[in-house]
């Protein structure tokens, strides 16, 4: 064989071994885009959207029908970007108890949960996360502005969030401070009122809320509780609904919807 | 003398590297023109990730919100989408050594060790070709990433080749002491199956030990036998390695996998270098 048609052989089997390497890779890519679920497919086929959420958790869950609250509005606005109706399934359980197992929220009932869901460890242990919109964290109201907490009487208010009940215990134990567990945002506002409770303390965007409503101050409880983002919980291995949740936020996200959503509701952040 | 070339004389140390480089890319270009190796690279993921991930998925989520088994934060997939990296890394890994029998078997090796090049040298040529060509088989498993829904940072993958690459280097040099001991293709086939599966299976590639669970905890979930096998198989430290990277979850403290490995890494390569030298 002459030097050329070496050459010409060589070149063959080099083309031939870069031909097999690229229909392997394009077999794994052509893989990796398959749905690794049914949960959008599920969604899609019911036309419906499935959440479930607290009666009452303002501003998120309001239960005003002309002024719902921030994650029903964002809800609504992914639903219609999703092209199917969103149904809403109210779990007193969730309003009234803090610890997640027994609200008994299953597959059947919801795809997605939300009404005060933040990004934690603990959430994520259980669920899978949709993208963030806003912050939230432990934050204390009060008639006046407060150097410390220490020696006063502070209302809590947990609700459904997943913030960390056991650190705020700590932190409120630490500055020696009295705490007196309350079950509702307006029994928190009587009694800061009235002047039972000299401070409050609770979930932010709600603390925001009732602090603007009534004009009083609001700050974040501690740096050492941790913040957290807002959240929409989606059951563990949803993945296709969880990539069309969070391609639908990127929209709204980039169409302003829901900045506008949260200003709607003066969910200003904490200076 | 003018019109003639004078032959510069390298040093030994050039002489080496020389030696070293050839033999790497010889064991490289082998690879790429072992199609069924590309395959059986390729097959393993997709069948791992695609099939027993997808199918086994659904028994490892809660149904309930805050009931679940274990408190594993991952679906199955993500699970085991690290474990499949060390899978095809041990497969490729292990069977790479098998030129070992190939050149003894066709005289390669006998000219080799006559040439310059010290034994050491020969040998590391040749474990570092098979580690290069693990560290590419393990690193195509990455590209079912989004599949998996595992997030990768450029960090992510640096530190994910890292230590591919140590795992990699560890299971070439026990493929090498293997094919020291086994003279035939057929021998050698049947050896490291046997050698690479049982490793796999009992390192928690495809079942967690909780890590909430304590140590007396998880010999009541499992049997004592299982988790005792478990804990002394050295794959297990670096799958948890390889999950700590990949999916911020470890079983296991996380600088574990890395010492387990590079002391596998110095008894495997002095070991092989030993029976190479005896060869």
């Amino acid at each position: 064989m002459t030097s050329a048609g070496r050459k010409a052989v060589a070149l063959s089997a080099t083309m031939r071994n870069v031909v097999s390497v690229g229909v392997l890779l394009a077999l794994l890519v052509g893989v990796s885009l398959l749905p690794p679920d049914t949960s959008l497919q599920e969604v899609e086929a019911t036309a419906s959207l499935k959440a479930c959420v607290p009666p009452l958790y303002p501003p998120l869950v309001t239960g005003d029908p002309d002024k719902p609250g921030i994650d029903i509005e964002l809800l609504r606005a992914v639903a219609d970007h999703m092209g199917v109706s969103l149904l809403i399934s109210e779990n007193r359980a969730m309003g009234r108890d803090f610890n997640p197992r027994n609200w008994n929220l299953n597959r059947a009932q919801c795809q997605v949960i939300a009404g005060g869901v933040v990004d934690s460890d603990q959430t994520r242990s259980f669920l899978e996360t949709g993208p963030a919109y806003a912050d939230t964290g432990w934050a204390i109201i009060s008639p006046a502005p407060l150097a410390s907490i220490e020696s006063l009487t502070v209302g809590t208010l947990a609700l459904v969030s997943g913030l960390d009940r056991i650190g705020l215990a700590s932190f409120l134990r630490t500055q020696n401070a009295t705490a007196r567990v309350v079950a509702s945002a307006d029994a928190l506002v009587g009694a800061i009122a009235d002047g039972t409770l000299d401070a409050g303390v609770t979930e932010a965007m709600l603390a925001t809320k009732l602090a603007a409503e009534n004009g009083w101050t609001i700050a974040w409880a501690s740096p050492e509780l941790g913040r957290y983002n807002l959240v929409f919980g989606l059951w563990k291995g949803d993945i296709t609904l969880k990539r069309a949740i969070e391609g639908a936020f990127a929209e709204l996200s980039a169409d302003g919807t829901i900045a506008a959503t949260l200003d709607r509701y003066g969910a200003a952040p904490i200076d | 003398m003018s019109g003639v070339r004078k032959r510069q004389r390298r040093s030994p140390l050039m002489v080496q590297l020389g030696g070293l480089y050839g033999l790497w890319l010889r064991e490289v270009k082998r690879a790429f023109r072992d199609r069924g190796q590309l395959v059986g690279g390729v097959s393993r993921p997709i069948l791992w990730v695609l099939i027993l991930g997808i199918g086994l998925n659904p028994y490892f989520r809660g149904e309930v919100y805050g009931e679940v088994t274990f408190v594993v934060p991952f679906t199955y997939l993500q699970f085991i989408f690290p474990a499949v990296i060390a899978l095809n890394i041990m497969f490729t890994s292990v069977q790479s050594a098998v030129s070992v029998i190939w050149d003894r078997e066709f005289g390669f090796l006998r000219e080799v060790l006559v040439s310059p090049l010290s034994r050491a040298t020969v040998l590391l040529g040749k474990i570092l070709g098979g580690t290069t060509v693990a560290v590419l088989h393990g690193s195509l498993v990455l590209v079912l990433a989004r599949f998996a829904d595992v997030s990768l940072t450029f960090t992510d993958v640096l530190k994910a080749l890292g230590l591919m690459t140590l795992l990699a280097f560890a299971l070439t040099s026990l493929g090498v002491v293997i094919a020291n001991r086994i003279r035939s293709f057929e021998g050698f086939g049947i050896f490291s199956n046997a050698v690479i599966l049982p490793l796999y299976f009992t390192s928690s590639s495809i079942f967690p030990l909780d890590p909430a669970l304590s140590r007396a905890q998880t010999r009541i979930v499992y049997p004592d036998w299982l988790v005792t096998i478990v804990e002394y198989n050295p794959l297990t430290y670096a799958v948890d390695s390889l999950r700590g990277v990949l999916i911020n979850y470890n079983q296991f403290a996380p600088w574990t996998g890395i010492a387990v490995m590079v002391v596998a890494c110095v008894v495997l390569f002095s070991i092989a270098l030993y029976d190479f030298r005896r060869a």
